[in-house]
């Protein structure tokens, strides 16, 4: 058999291969690692004797191999044991951790993985007879590192306050503008009935719960799913809606309102964690100070916090230069072996959005518009949360009057920074944040009081209302807004009598009567800890019967 | 046998090629050289939209990524953050510091639109011609 030889056309290859080594160069590079052998030497536990947690960091009982398809980064993983991974708990429990000193010291034999973490913390309650650390626990690094466009998740944009035990009670409280919901007759304050033609509210069967949340907490673009609820009038009704990326909006109302005594402000502010809203705030307050806004109501009812330098900037503009000048927001108090960190008022610009990796949408260093006063309203139920406490507290550490109007708040004075090792990230209570005057102790939240008790630094002048659903959020009727304009006018809370036919509530003078002071049943503080939106959430799906199950 | 005529034509072929060879070289620079521009899309580019949804998650290991409808309309970077994480109590909690975000970006170079993660620079080129130099 010939052989036939092929003539290389060397300008020809070169011509194809240029190219696509050009292609190749457009692209990122991969990575990739292998893990090497190691001998374990198990470490021995010493009560009350501690090694540095880098001695037994990334020393895996199962070690990952590769890097994150996240971020690209290669796992630091290599062959341990779980014993290895305890010792790291507690190192870095003794490292980090607020309240290390209260952590009683046991050896990690004695304890499954997960078990020996969730031990290592504080066995403290509070004055209410709660945990002191409610923020303890760890959650594989998978889950955490989950992304999603600032600001936006996949749902169809109503918020529920939520009884997710049988007889279930989701109630409409909010719905997000610009949505398909919103343009639906769905209506603040109404029951959800049925999901997908199930009973939502009594169902316990397996096929009927998992279409209860494959519908509510659906990620499908496009999906529809009917909705049977009924409103406040015991009207039923039905809507068909399809599973969105929703954008949240984060300033939904920035008002002005006339009153005796002159104008003022209403902000709905719902969080603190989007970027974008440095602007929507700055141009708020451009607007209040212009029209000469003399008072201001913040409602910060479902506002579960986020960048504490929003908050900062919002405390500004509230009380102005001259009560902020010198003084500080918040300091962030550590244990004792870290340094604490004070964030001040920023009374500046800072293009938050840019900081983060964005486009610039506000020009950064300018100096904040301010109302100068020396007196905020500020709405809250169980849903107003860190950033949000941190914004009330703050205002109080310099002696601007609070008025707090509503629920108690949920209560966390606390942050972390959390940390992965071993596919597992850790969450555990590192730091507190403490107003100028030092105080930070709100654990149980900050509670709205008519009558503050001499010495309860956590309670602040107001008035203790459970809010209700029967107006629509910024209506001068709806229960907080109308308590706040009742308490500008009178300087005190007002009476709320309950009207038995719509369950409803109305505000009335005083005088009138004291019986009907009509405060409605309140959840536990675990439950109305989950006022929130059910689309940015994952883990509380609903279940059988367990109201605070995952 | 080649002769003196065919050796002086084959050689040329060969000159051409080399020629040809470096033409697409310079093309090739020129397009990747193409000033690359930050850019938005139009409205209504739901097709450009689902495969920038596609790309995104693809870019990150499949995961189903939220991405707004109205992505790349108002700002040519899209920035991704971590969720919020929930306490065992159900308690949302929200990274309170400024971590950088997760950024990818839209570009426009020469008729292309591109897209392109910034941390490791990895683009791809569109289908959607919907994008245009803000």
């Amino acid at each position: 058999m010939k052989s036939k030889k092929i003539a290389i056309n060397y300008p020809i290859l070169l011509t194809m291969l240029i190219p696509l080594t050009l292609l190749t160069a457009c692209g990122g590079s991969g990575g990739g690692a292998t893990s090497q052998p190691t001998t374990i030497s198990e470490p021995s536990w010493v009560k009350d004797q501690f090694t540095a947690s880098a001695n037994f960091v990334a020393q895996c009982e199962n070690p990952r191999v590769g890097s994150s398809p996240i971020t690209g980064v290669t796992y630091p993983d290599r062959q341990g044991s779980e014993l290895l991974e305890k010792h790291w708990q507690r190192a870095f429990t003794n490292e980090t951790y607020l309240w290390y000193q209260e952590v009683i010291d046991k050896d990690p034999k004695d304890f499954g993985l997960t078990d020996y973490f969730d031990q290592l913390k504080t066995t403290a309650v509070t004055d209410s007879g709660r945990d002191k650390d409610q923020f303890h626990w760890l959650q594989p690094t998978s889950e955490v590192e989950e992304l999603t466009q600032l600001g936006v998740s996949y749902g169809y944009g109503i918020d529920y306050n939520r009884q997710d035990s049988p007889p279930r009670q989701w109630i409409v409280k909010n719905i997000t503008p610009a949505t398909q919901a919103f343009n639906s007759a769905i209506s603040r304050g109404s029951k959800l009935l049925e999901v997908d033609g199930v009973d939502f509210v009594n169902s316990v069967d397996d096929a009927d719960i998992e279409t209860i949340n494959n519908a509510l907490f659906s990620r499908n673009e496009g999906e529809l799913h009917s909705f049977k609820f009924v409103d406040i009038n015991d009207t039923e009704y039905q809507v068909e809606l399809q599973t969105a990326a929703i954008s949240g909006v984060p300033l939904q109302i920035a008002e002005t309102i006339e009153t005796a005594q002159g104008k003022t402000g209403y902000l709905l502010l719902n969080s603190f964690y989007n970027s974008l809203v440095e602007k929507d705030l700055v141009d708020s307050f451009t607007t209040f100070a212009e029209q000469g806004v003399s008072d201001l109501i913040v409602d910060l009812r479902y506002n579960g916090g986020g960048y504490l330098a929003l908050s900062s900037q919002l405390a500004y503009m509230v009380a102005g230069e001259n009560a902020t000048s010198g003084k500080i927001y918040q300091t962030t108090v550590y244990n004792d072996k870290i340094a604490n960190e004070q964030t001040p008022f920023f009374n500046e610009t800072l293009d938050l959005i840019r900081l983060i990796g964005g486009e610039s949408i506000i020009q950064a260093g300018q100096r904040l518009p301010s109302l100068d006063l020396n007196r905020v309203y500020v709405l809250t139920t169980e849903s107003s949360c860190s950033a949000s406490e941190s914004f009330i507290n703050a205002l109080i550490g310099i002696d601007i009057e609070v008025i707090q109007i509503g629920a108690t708040t949920c209560g966390k004075p606390y942050g972390f920074v959390s940390e992965d090792n071993c596919g597992s990230t850790y969450f555990t209570v590192q730091f507190k944040g403490e107003n100028a005057k030092g105080f930070g102790d709100y654990a149980d939240g900050l509670i709205p009081a008519e009558f503050p008790e001499a010495g309860k630094l956590s309670q602040v002048q107001g008035c203790p209302i459970t809010e209700d659903y029967q107006h629509a959020l910024g209506d001068e009727q709806e229960i907080l807004l109308a308590s706040a304009l009742y308490y500008q006018s009178n300087n005190d809370c007002p009476e709320l009598v309950a009207q038995p036919a719509l369950k409803k509530r109305s505000i009335t003078d005083k005088s009138i009567s004291a019986e009907g002071r009509g405060i409605l049943e309140a959840n536990s503080p675990l439950q109305d800890a989950i006022l929130r939106d059910v689309y940015f959430d994952k883990f509380r799906h609903i279940n059988k019967g367990d109201s605070n199950a995952n | 046998m080649l002769t003196k005529v065919s050796f002086v034509v084959k050689k040329l072929v060969h000159k051409q090629a080399i020629v040809l060879s470096l033409l697409l070289l310079l093309g090739a620079c020129s397009l990747h050289a193409g000033e690359q521009k930050s850019a938005l899309l139009l409205a209504d580019s739901k097709q450009a939209r689902a495969e920038i949804v596609a790309l995104v998650s693809q870019s990150l290991g499949g995961q189903n990524i939220a991405i707004a409808e109205d992505v790349f309309q108002h700002s040519s970077r899209l920035l991704l953050g971590n969720t919020a994480v929930t306490s065992p109590q159900g308690i949302k909690v929200y990274r309170s510091d400024k971590t950088p975000a997760l950024v990818f970006e839209l570009i426009k170079q020469n008729d292309n639109c591109l897209l392109r993660r910034t941390d490791t620079a990895q683009q791809w080129h569109l289908i959607t011609k919907r994008c245009f130099v803000r």
